[in-house]
C-alpha cells in the first residue's frame, strides 16, 4: 500500500481502523527504536509508543493529507518522549540528590534488555547532559542516519540551525567521553 | 555518495572518537519475545475499550450551577460562623478547628501552669512560715499535683483566663519535663470538650 493510498484510507470512515492497523505495522519498529534510544528503558518505551499511536489515532482528523506520515508520527513520538523524560526527571529530582544517581543510563548495566559495553553507556550518559534540541538532532543523525532535510521537517527547524546543533552536540559528547 | 556515507564523513570530521564508536556500533538493546507482533493488538485494545478518549480529559464533574452558587454558600457559612462566635459582644477570631483546639490546649495548659505556679508559691510560703529554718523549702512534684487535683475547682476559670490572656508570654513558667507531662495528661483526662468549655466560659 502506497503512502497516498494509506492516507486516503485513514481519512475514510469505513476503512479507518484497518488502515490504522497498517500504519502501526509499518511504523511501529522504527518509532519504537527512536523512542527507546531516548528513554532507554523498554517499559518506558512501550508506554511512550502506545501513547504516540493513541495520540495519532485521536489526531487523525487533524492530519493534513499533503503531509508525510512518518514526519507526523516522528514528531508525535519525539514530543511524547521528551515530555516523558522531563516528567520523569522532575519526579525523580525529589528523591535523588544528583543527576548521576537519577541517570537512566546508569541503570542500563542492570537492564536485562541491554547488552552494550561501557563505552555505549558512557555515550548515553553524555546524551543525558545535552539540551533537548541537541539531543534530538544527534539521535536522528547518529543513530537513525536521517538527512538534515528530514530532521528539519520533523522538528520544524532550519537545516542551518540543525547543523550547528549537531556540531555542538558531537563536540560536547566527545568531550564528556574523553573526560570520564 | 549515499546519505549514510555523508553522515559518517561529517562525523569523522567533527569527532574521530565518535566516528570510531559509530563504526563499531552494534544493536545493544533488546525487547521481550513477541513484543512487536503483540504491540499492534495492545494499542488497539486500548483504543477499542475507549481508554484513549479518557486520556487527557477531565473525568470529574460538578453538580449543575455549582460554581455559580459557590461564593454565596461560602459567604453564608462565614456569616453563620461569625454570628455563632460573637458572644457577649466579644468577637472571637475565626480559626480552623485544629488551630482552635491547639489554642485551647495551650490556654488550658497556661491556666494549669498558673495554678501550679500559685500552688508552688503557696507551698513555699507555708513552708517558710511553718517549717524549721533548716528545713528545705522545695516541694515535690507529687505534692504539687495532688494539691492541684484536690483544689482545681476552687480556682475561678475566668480569673485564671484573665491572668493567662493578659500576657501569655509573661506566664513562661519553667517547669520540669515530668511536671509538664503530668499537667498535660491531667488536662486531657479531665476536660472532655475544650471548644465547648472555652465558648461557654467566654474564653
Amino acid at each position: 500500500m502506497t503512502e497516498q493510498v494509506l492516507i486516503a484510507a485513514l481519512k475514510d470512515e469505513f476503512q479507518q481502523k484497518r488502515a490504522f492497523q497498517t500504519l502501526i505495522e509499518t511504523y511501529q519498529e522504527r518509532l519504537y527504536w527512536h523512542i527507546r534510544k531516548l528513554v532507554l528503558d523498554h517499559e518506558d518505551a512501550n508506554d511512550v509508543i502506545q501513547n504516540t499511536f493513541i495520540k495519532a489515532w485521536k489526531g487523525l482528523n487533524n492530519f493534513r493529507a499533503d503531509a508525510k506520515l512518518y514526519t507526523w508520527l516522528y514528531r508525535i513520538a519525539t514530543n511524547e518522549s521528551l515530555t516523558f523524560i522531563n516528567n520523569r526527571k522532575k519526579k525523580f529530582a525529589e528523591n535523588f540528590d544528583s543527576d548521576e544517581e537519577y541517570s537512566p543510563a546508569n541503570r542500563l548495566k542492570a537492564d536485562e534488555y541491554f547488552d552494550g559495553n561501557e563505552a555505549e553507556i558512557k555515550l548515553y550518559k553524555a546524551l543525558e547532559t545535552l539540551p533537548d534540541k541537541q539531543r534530538i538532532v544527534f539521535q536522528f543523525r547518529y543513530f537513525e542516519d536521517l538527512k538534515y532535510e528530514d530532521i528539519a521537517d520533523i522538528t520544524d527547524t532550519s537545516v542551518g540551525a540543525l547543523k550547528a546543533s549537531y556540531h555542538h552536540a558531537v563536540k560536547k559528547i566527545e568531550q564528556y567521553i574523553l573526560e570520564q | 555518495m549515499d546519505d549514510k556515507q555523508n553522515i559518517l564523513d561529517e562525523l569523522k570530521e567533527i569527532s574521530p572518537v565518535l566516528y570510531k564508536m559509530k563504526q563499531q556500533n552494534h544493536h545493544s538493546f533488546g525487547v521481550p519475545e513477541n513484543y512487536f507482533p503483540e504491540l499492534k493488538e495492545n494499542i488497539f485494545a486500548v483504543i477499542e475499550i475507549g481508554l484513549s478518549d479518557a486520556i487527557g480529559k477531565d473525568t470529574f464533574a460538578v453538580p449543575p450551577n455549582y460554581f455559580n452558587n459557590l461564593s454565596g454558600n461560602i459567604m453564608a457559612t462565614i456569616d453563620a460562623e461569625e454570628e455563632a462566635v460573637e458572644l457577649g459582644g466579644k468577637v472571637i477570631e475565626l480559626q480552623s478547628s485544629r488551630n482552635r483546639s491547639r489554642t485551647a490546649n495551650r490556654r488550658w495548659f497556661s491556666m494549669a501552669a498558673a495554678v501550679a505556679a500559685v500552688v508552688l508559691v503557696m507551698f513555699n510560703l507555708s513552708k517558710v512560715q511553718i517549717g524549721p529554718a533548716t528545713e528545705s523549702t522545695e516541694i515535690s512534684q507529687a505534692d504539687a499535683l495532688e494539691y492541684i487535683e484536690d483544689n482545681f475547682s476552687d480556682f475561678e476559670s475566668n480569673e485564671l483566663y484573665s491572668l493567662v490572656a493578659a500576657n501569655d508570654e509573661a506566664l513562661s513558667i519553667e517547669l520540669s519535663e515530668d511536671l509538664e507531662k503530668e499537667l498535660e495528661n491531667y488536662i486531657e483526662n479531665n476536660i472532655d470538650d475544650w471548644d465547648t468549655y472555652l465558648l461557654t466560659n467566654e474564653i
